[in-house]
């Protein structure tokens, strides 16, 4: 996950334009093996096996590997050889980078090393990308937020960004959130959470960019936008915040249900409460995450 | 009953849900399939066409599956309601299942869940 930090600090650092960086993470999708292609690949596990573990993904907040452990389809050893095998993407960020002449070697390194001093990453936690790091790296990422007044919403933020990883691709690089009053949304999903604690969440993103994170999501050719890109982006939301409700309910106690997810055009936001905005920058184009925490 | 005689709804207000349940249903030989996205107008469907085997989604739009099943079920207490529910939903689906829902698969749905209940239906097991 420090790979698409990592890009934002690039940019911010203006080793490279956005232009760049979106082609270089374009590139990137194209040349990443996940770990259950992997195991299929080495003999480990059967495609029935890997798509198994997919789908529980789906059903509770649990990594490849930890799921593949529990039900005996890998060893930890196995898990460890896959590990060693899958390049992690700040590498393959940094190969594209310089194979396309866009930083040179030196310049890669230099900024690489600057970025672990400035978030005190050490290399054996760059490389294994633990989940205890991924909090404290996001928490850093969002200090605009108040991470420690608003645990609620950094929860949401950080099973967010491993959702986005799990369910739509690593080719991502996050932006600096906004704190907003009010918001228009010019394409966009939302749905509500309410039990224990009420919070409103969407997606908002141009209708190009719309279309293709539905088209990523579901894995279908999307090409307008229609019920099913509505309703692809309605399943991803639906997806995320079913998950985060099953993390509240282990983790916090607090059990949250969820309203219908919701397709709205050119709609004004305005909730008497600060919102959110979590501005994820895909390949394709910007998906705007808005959340906004009642209680807090 | 054979199992291109089953008569069967689905109701989910995802498009892409419904797409998927149907597809798995007609690839193990259902024909006679209804779609309807909210819970009424699954009651309403559920009066007239009368259907062997509902699948229903539990959080929806005018009207949830909760209160859905449990009409249909004071319409017809012999109904066979199966609950298609999405993660973070347990809680609707023990209410779901007290209200007299037969059963409940978890979606995503896989076509082996799909076509345990469509055969136990079959059976008249249920």
């Amino acid at each position: 996950m420090y790979s698409q930090f990592f890009g934002n600090y690039l940019l911010n650092e203006k080793l490279l334009t956005s232009e760049e960086l979106l082609y270089a993470l374009q590139r990137l999708k194209s040349k990443q093996a996940k770990l259950g292609a992997l195991a299929v690949h080495f003999g480990y596990m059967t495609a029935e096996q890997v798509e198994e573990i997919y789908i529980a993904q789906t059903h509770e907040d649990k990594m490849f590997g930890d799921i593949a452990l529990e039900r005996n389809y890998l060893t930890k050893e196995q898990i460890q050889e896959l590990i060693s095998f899958q390049k992690p993407t700040y590498l393959t960020l940094g190969e594209v980078l310089i194979e396309e002449g866009l930083l040179t070697a030196e310049e890669f390194e230099s900024a690489l090393e600057k970025y672990k001093s400035t978030y005190s990453i050490n290399d054996i936690d760059f490389k294994n990308e633990y989940k205890a790091d991924h909090d404290s790296l996001i928490y850093q990422f969002y200090d605009s937020i108040n991470p420690t007044e608003n645990i609620f919403t950094m929860h949401y933020i950080s099973l967010l960004i491993t959702n986005i990883i799990r369910f739509i691709g690593k080719d991502f690089t996050p932006q600096e959130p906004v704190i907003y009053e009010e918001f228009n949304s010019e394409t966009g999903s939302r749905q509500n959470i309410i039990g224990a604690r009420h919070a409103f969440t969407a997606v908002d993103a141009s209708r190009e960019a719309f279309i293709q994170f539905a088209r990523r999501y579901s894995g279908l050719e999307m090409t307008e936008l229609d019920e099913y890109t509505k309703a692809s982006v309605g399943d991803f939301l639906n997806l995320h915040n079913g998950l985060f409700a099953v993390n509240m309910s282990n983790e916090q106690s607090l059990e949250l249900t969820l309203e219908a997810p919701e397709f709205l055009t050119n709609y004004h936001y305005r909730l008497h409460k600060s919102i959110f905005c979590i501005p994820i920058q895909f390949s394709f184009g910007i998906i705007n995450f808005l959340f906004v925490d009642y209680e807090s | 009953m054979s199992i291109n005689e089953m008569k069967i709804l689905i109701c989910d207000d995802s498009i892409l849900a419904r797409k998927q349940l149907k597809d798995l249903l007609i690839a193990l030989g259902c024909k006679q399939i209804v779609e309807v996205s909210d819970g009424q107008s699954a009651v309403e469907t559920y009066k007239t066409y009368n259907p062997d085997l509902v699948f229903l989604d539990i959080v929806m739009p005018v009207k949830d599956g909760i209160t859905a099943v449990t009409e249909i079920l004071t319409f017809d207490s012999h109904a066979i309601v199966i609950m298609a529910s999405s993660v973070g939903t347990q809680s609707h689906l023990k209410e779901a299942l007290k209200a007299g829902a037969y059963d409940f698969i978890q979606k995503p749905l896989q076509k082996e869940q799909v076509k345990r209940i469509v055969m136990t239906v079959l059976k008249g097991g249920m």
